[in-house]
Order: C-alpha cells, then sequence, then structure tokens
C-alpha cells in the first residue's frame, strides 16, 4: 500500500515535470514578455538600481565600513570602483581575515579604526580608508589585490603582513582578483612563478563594455553584495559550502565550528589538542628566496615601486600569552626572521614596523584574530607610526 | 564571441534598433555588415577562411544545382569543408593518436603536435555548408544572391554554437517588426542568461568533482548529476540566447532542445537532445547508409558509426567517440527490447504512468552515466564508472 503511494507521488511528480515544473512554467510565462511586462521589469530594475546608489552613498561617508561581500571578481571589481571614483586621501588596507575582521562587524574592523583616528589627526584632508582585506587571502593573494589598484590613484597603501602565510606550502589558493583589471594586470610576473591564472576571454572591446556597464549600473556592480545580503553568502560561496557538506564533512564541520566560536576570546576556549597535533613553533619561517610566497612579496615591494605609492607595512600581530601558554613560540627565530624580514622589506619604501608583540593576550579571539577592542588598540597604533612618520602630506 | 559576453549584448543593442529604422531592402546587408563586422572583432583570423569557404560552397551549390547531378562533383564539393573541418580541428588529436600507437610498437621518433588554433564556430558553419551543398545536389533549394547565402552561413548570433539552422528554412523568412517578436526575443535571451550565467556557471562547482580521482561512488553520482544539468543548462542556454537573438532581428531559428531529460526511452532523448545536430546526422548520414530499411546487422553498424561520429565532432578526442558509442548501444539496446520484448507487454502496462515514470528515470540515468565518458578522459571514466556502480 505505501508502496503504491509512493509511486503514485513519484508518477505525478515527473508527469508534471514532463508538462514543466510549475516553477519552471511560472519562469517560462514570466520571461514570456509584453510591452506593460517589459515596462515593469524596466522600471523595477530602475527603483532597485536607485535604492542601491543612494545606500551605497551613505556608505561611502565611512568607506571603511565596506567590505568585500565575497572574494569573486564582482566584489573587488565593484570595491575597486569605489576606490577609483573618490576623492580625499585614499589609503587602502590590504591582508588577510585579520585585516577584514571576521571577530565583528564591519564597523569594528581595524580599517574602520583607523579611518577614525586619521580623520582626527588630519580634519583638514578628506581621509578615506578602503577594507581591501579577505579571509585566507595571504601574500600571494594580496599582490594580486594591489595589482587591481595600480590605475585608481590610491595614495597609501597599509599592509598587514600576516607571517603564518610564508609557511603555506602552495604558492597561490585565490585567483578570482586576477580577472578584475586584466589590461594592468602583470600576469607575466605571476605566470614567471609557475602560477597559471583563469583564462579571460581577451576581446578588449569586452573588457570596456564590461567595465562601463559596471561604473554606470549600481544594481549590475553590487550583484554578489546583494546576492550577499539576500543569502548570507554569494551563491557561489553556498554551493561551495554544499560541495564541502558532500565531499568533505569532517572539515566543513570544524569550519563551522572555528567561525561560530571566532567572537569568544581565546582564554574562553581550549585549544590544546590543535597545539598537541601541531609540533611547529611560532616563529620558524623560511624567508628563503625560493620560498613562493617570499617572491610574491618581493613582487609586491617591486609593485609599490614602480608605481610610487607611498606605504606602510607593519606585521599582523600575534598572540604571545596564548603560544607562551601552549609552549609554542620560539621567540629567538622570530626575532631573527623579523630582523631578516625587515631587510627584506625595503623599510625605507615601506615603513615597515614589526608589531609582533604590540598587544597583550585580552585582545585577541585565537592566536592571531583580534577582537574589536583588539582593533581598535591596533589602529591607534597603526594612525600614531603613520602620523610619526609623516606619510600623510 | 560566445553569445554570453558584452560585446554581443553590445552589438545587440546597437544594431535592432538600426536595423529595423532601415528600409526592408537594406536589412539583410545590414545584418551581413554587422556579422562580419562582429566575426573580424572576434575571430579576425577566421574571416578570409569563411570567405573563401563560402564562394567556394556558394558556386559549387549553383553548379550542383543547375547540374545534371553528377558524383563527381559533389564529393569533392563536400571533401572540402570536410577537409577543413578535418585539418583544424583533429590533426592534433591525429598527430598524439599515431605517436601513441608508435610508442607501443616501441619507435622512439615523436611527430610534434601542429599548433593549430581551431576557428571558433568551425563545426557549425561547416556543417552548414554541407547541408547547403547536399541540398543544392538534391535540387531542394538554391541561393539566389551571394550575400543572403553569405548571411546564412555568417549570422552571428547563431554562428560560433548553433543551432545549425537549415538553408530551406531560413532562406525563405521575410523578417517583420512586431512588438511581439522583440519581446519574444527579450524574454528568451532572459531566459538563456539565466540558465547559463545562474544554473550551469554554478553548477560547475560540482560537476568539476568529476576530475578529481578521490571520490566515493555516491560523490560521483551527485557530480554526474550536477554535470547532467549542468551541460544542459549550458547548451540550451546558450541556444536560447541565440533563438533569442536571431528574433531580435526578425528571424525564428530551430528549436535545439526540447525537454530531452523527460524522454522515456534513449531513441526520443536524441530526437530532442541538440535536435538541429541530430536530425543533420540522421538526414545526411544514417539515411543515406540505409536508414533503418537495410539488414538488422546493418542497421547496428549503421547506428554505431552514427554515434560514433556524432561523439567526434563534439570534441577532438577519443573519449568523445567512447561516449558516442556508449549511446549507439543504448540505442542497439532500446531498439531489440522494441523489436523482441515489447509486443510481449501488454498494451495497458506500457501505458501506465507508472512505467512511463520510470522509463524516464532509466533513460535519465543512463544519460547521467554517459556524460562521465564526455566528461573525463578514458581512464579516468572507467575508474568514475567503477565507483559509481560500487564495482571498485
Amino acid at each position: 500500500m505505501r508502496n503504491n503511494k509512493w509511486l503514485s507521488h513519484l508518477e505525478t511528480a515527473i508527469v508534471s515535470a514532463k508538462k514543466g515544473l510549475p516553477i519552471l512554467s511560472q519562469l517560462k510565462n514570466l520571461f514570456n514578455l509584453n510591452f506593460t511586462r517589459f515596462v515593469l521589469i524596466i522600471l523595477i530594475l530602475f527603483v532597485v538600481d536607485i535604492y542601491i546608489k543612494n545606500y551605497e552613498s551613505r556608505l561611502l561617508a565611512e568607506p571603511a565600513q565596506m567590505r568585500l561581500a565575497t572574494h569573486e571578481a564582482d566584489s573587488i571589481q565593484a570595491l575597486r570602483q569605489h576606490i577609483k571614483e573618490m576623492d580625499g586621501f585614499k589609503i587602502v588596507c590590504l591582508g588577510d581575515s585579520v585585516v577584514y575582521g571576521p571577530t565583528g562587524g564591519s564597523r569594528e574592523t581595524i580599517p574602520f579604526f583607523l579611518e577614525k583616528e586619521l580623520r582626527k589627526k588630519y580634519p583638514e584632508k578628506k581621509i578615506n580608508v578602503f577594507n581591501f582585506g579577505y579571509k585566507g587571502y595571504g601574500i600571494s593573494e594580496s599582490f594580486l589585490m594591489l595589482n587591481t589598484l595600480r590605475d585608481t590613484g590610491v595614495d597609501m597603501v597599509v599592509f598587514g603582513v600576516n607571517t603564518s602565510w610564508l609557511r603555506r606550502p602552495q604558492a597561490i589558493e585565490y585567483t578570482n582578483a586576477a580577472k578584475v583589471n586584466p589590461d594592468v594586470f602583470q600576469k607575466s610576473k605571476v605566470e614567471s612563478l609557475g602560477v597559471v591564472l583563469p583564462a579571460k576571454d581577451d576581446i578588449r572591446w569586452d573588457r570596456y563594455i564590461s567595465d562601463f556597464v559596471t561604473q554606470n549600473w549600481a544594481l549590475y556592480r553590487n550583484r554578489s553584495n546583494i546576492a550577499a545580503a539576500i543569502l548570507g553568502k554569494s551563491l557561489g560561496e553556498k554551493l561551495y559550502d554544499g560541495k564541502y557538506i558532500v565531499y568533505d564533512p569532517i572539515s566543513y564541520q570544524k569550519q563551522l565550528i572555528y567561525w561560530r566560536d571566532v567572537f569568544i576570546p581565546w582564554y574562553k576556549k581550549d585549544y590544546s589538542k590543535d597545539f598537541k597535533k601541531n609540533t611547529r613553533k611560532f616563529g620558524w619561517i623560511s624567508l628563503d628566496a625560493k620560498n613562493p610566497q617570499v617572491k610574491f612579496y618581493q613582487l609586491i615591494l617591486d609593485l609599490i615601486k614602480e608605481e610610487k605609492m607611498t606605504a606602510f607595512f607593519y606585521t599582523t600581530p600575534i598572540n604571545y600569552e596564548m603560544f607562551d601558554k601552549y609552549n609554542k613560540l620560539d621567540r629567538s627565530s622570530l626575532a631573527k626572521n623579523m630582523a631578516k624580514l625587515q631587510t627584506i622589506s625595503r623599510p625605507e619604501e615601506t615603513n615597515f614596523v614589526d608589531l609582533s608583540y604590540a598587544l597583550p593576550g585580552k585582545y585577541y579571539s585565537d592566536s592571531l584574530h583580534l577582537l574589536p577592542p583588539g582593533n581598535k588598540q591596533l589602529a591607534v597604533r597603526l594612525a600614531t607610526e603613520i602620523s610619526q612618520k609623516g606619510l600623510i602630506k | 564571441m560566445t553569445v554570453t559576453t558584452w560585446l554581443f549584448g553590445f552589438t545587440l543593442f546597437i544594431t535592432v534598433p538600426l536595423y529595423w529604422l532601415l528600409p526592408a531592402a537594406w536589412r539583410q546587408y545590414f545584418l551581413l555588415f554587422v556579422s562580419l563586422v562582429v566575426l573580424t572583432v572576434a575571430a579576425p583570423k577566421i574571416v578570409f577562411l569563411l570567405l573563401c569557404l563560402s564562394i567556394f560552397a556558394y558556386h559549387l551549390g549553383k553548379i550542383l544545382y543547375n547540374g545534371t547531378g553528377k558524383t563527381g562533383l559533389f564529393t569533392i564539393s563536400l571533401i572540402v569543408p570536410v577537409g577543413v573541418l578535418a585539418y583544424y580541428k583533429y590533426t592534433p588529436m591525429l598527430v598524439d593518436s599515431l605517436n601513441y600507437f608508435s610508442r607501443l610498437s616501441n619507435y622512439t621518433g615523436k611527430l610534434a603536435i601542429p599548433p593549430i588554433a581551431v576557428p571558433i564556430g568551425i563545426s557549425f558553419f561547416t556543417f552548414k555548408m554541407l547541408h547547403y551543398l547536399i541540398v543544392c545536389h538534391k535540387k531542394e533549394a538554391v541561393a539566389h544572391s551571394f550575400w543572403s547565402f553569405l548571411l546564412y552561413i555568417t549570422f552571428f548570433p547563431i554562428f560560433t554554437s548553433g543551432p545549425i539552422e537549415r538553408w530551406p528554412h531560413f532562406s525563405v523568412q521575410v523578417p517583420v517588426f512586431s512588438g511581439s517578436t522583440l519581446f519574444t526575443g527579450i524574454g528568451r535571451i532572459l531566459v538563456g542568461l539565466f540558465k547559463k550565467k545562474v544554473l550551469a556557471d554554478n553548477l560547475v562547482i560540482f560537476a568539476n568533482m568529476l576530475q578529481s580521482p578521490t571520490v566515493s561512488g555516491w560523490g560521483y553520482w551527485i557530480a554526474a548529476y550536477a554535470y547532467a544539468m549542468q551541460i544542459y543548462f549550458d547548451f540550451s542556454g546558450y541556444s536560447d540566447i541565440a533563438i533569442g537573438s536571431a528574433r531580435l532581428y526578425g528571424y525564428e531559428i530551430m528549436e535545439n532542445f526540447n525537454w530531452p531529460y523527460l524522454q522515456r526511452n534513449i531513441s526520443q532523448f536524441w530526437k530532442n537532445w541538440h535536435i538541429t545536430l541530430t536530425s543533420w546526422f540522421k538526414d545526411y548520414i544514417f539515411i543515406p547508409l540505409g536508414g533503418s530499411r537495410v539488414p538488422l546487422y546493418r542497421i547496428i553498424l549503421n547506428t554505431l558509426a552514427v554515434m560514433a561520429v556524432t561523439g567526434i565532432w563534439h570534441g577532438a578526442a577519443w573519449h568523445f567517440m567512447l561516449w558516442g558509442l556508449y549511446h549507439g548501444c543504448g540505442l542497439m539496446i532500446w531498439r531489440f527490447y522494441s523489436l523482441l520484448i515489447k509486443d510481449s507487454i501488454s498494451e495497458r502496462w506500457q501505458k501506465s504512468r507508472i512505467v512511463h515514470a520510470l522509463s524516464i528515470i532509466i533513460t535519465f540515468n543512463f544519460v547521467v552515466l554517459g556524460w562521465v565518458f564526455f566528461a573525463t578522459e578514458f581512464s579516468q571514466s572507467l575508474h568514475i564508472i567503477g565507483k559509481m556502480l560500487f564495482i571498485i
């Protein structure tokens, strides 16, 4: 009996599918356009576009509160477009999740507090800070991100160098930024390091039209931001989550727990298992010229020089109290390596500062990520360093 | 230039209003001009080859249409487009295969694979030319103007990814402006963009798992379903955009898909999947080989031959041929079933909706399994099939 019922459901489903699923039929019907529907669609798009433009202009009063909604090329392109169009003194903060600020809201990040501090220090200047950091964006990804800024008239680049990335075995993980601005992108330099970049349709006219549409159509420019606002993430990222749920559920669960607990201070969490597994100590990094991350770091330095950008590089502060607690900090190696990194970093061009021990443990969510008060403290320190060095003229 | 690029959309946006503002007599020339400009911008290297082949096909078509039906000239006329297609698309594959076999025979020499760039749309425009020459030879139709023939070959909305329009269907059309024509076209383009950009492009994330060597059997099933939907939405999305764009200029292009995954047997699947290609092979290869009116062993051979060619048409690699042969075997099984078993099953059972539903499920899953051969290299496809059937 149950079997028959099941079969009859199946039968109904398939027969209705053959006729066209209700949703598909409706969709097909929706696009069965006539004059009235066409005008209605255009009007709706127009109204939504105006709303988004208005929303964007409110955000742009304090641009540092804008974070990349996703790391897809169109999100990067949207923020890049704002950087290009804004006036005033433009500062771009580059880096990974520490800069992005996953431990709080978009108004609790390092770039946001930095903007506030610098506006206080330089009220006569129209300081605009942009958060161009993203989760998982290491040194190599940061080079790609910096590349997209080549024609945007940026006045200063503030780069949070997280030395943990120097231990990453693969050269690069995310190459979305390479799709953003191929006309100015230093493709050959990246490919000389053996990195394969995504293929791009090479019709120049197509890119010009695409740029024109992106500049003038707010709704299109913000499409992945809108998707992220509706779904929590972009559709692509949602699907990637789905892929991990199917193909690597254990890692997915771990990640889920990590991002859930990122708002809690480290001392309320137990890291003993994680540290037990890891035999390496913080400070053991390779600054060998063969390390692909070092090569990318050199490319960043070259680009800064080439573009004559004012730069301020600082090392991401580490939670030394936590590392000490678990006996995972090799202070002498770290000191040696920081001295070496300082030499490599051409401090006369990058104004490199080592801030490894800048903040005590109470400000951290884990070994590296700062809680919002920590972000504020670091921003105050960065603003002080920037003003002492006279980088804003 | 593919139909999802901005340049394509911009071209439509600018040229459609201009096209309809022009006097009717000028429109065809304007559309030809636009098509040639688009092709020159997108693939300048192809234009000369295309013009030469078009001049050749147009004049040969006229001779064949007016001639006495001698097969020698007809054969030569077919060899040229086939030769061009073979040279550009299949030379690297042929050289690679020769190298492989020479390695097997312990011959150490190796032929260099020629760096031939495959011209965009070559599989489509050569098939349109071959079709045209055949209809001329059969004296069914002929182009009375070179320009209208050139427009048929180069018509930019359908140039890169079809459908493979037929000359008799295209040439009789007289584009007339109407609001419904425009809105149907725009609606169809929007549906196509949704299929391609939202559905197909996002399904790639799952479909790509077919390339991974370390996935479980269930994982491969999910990837294969995703690939099946992705390739359908991708290709039918392209077709929708092409058909919708042509509609904006007042042309009705032949349909390419009709719910292929909801068909109750593999024969029906092929009648509804890439319809213009399937009907091309049926009309110009299967039927000339004898169709279904020859002994059973010949039908088997003909079907396998046609499906092997269908496979290799999709890409210059042997796994595409394997995919074609897989479907050839499916068609054979269906034919045997129709001949030997079908009649012994009661008509009521055959017509029952449950059997209908189950037939669709079986056909769909057969097609899904086949996509593995299409999507991956030979050894990887065997590994995946083994895992999917839980043999390894």
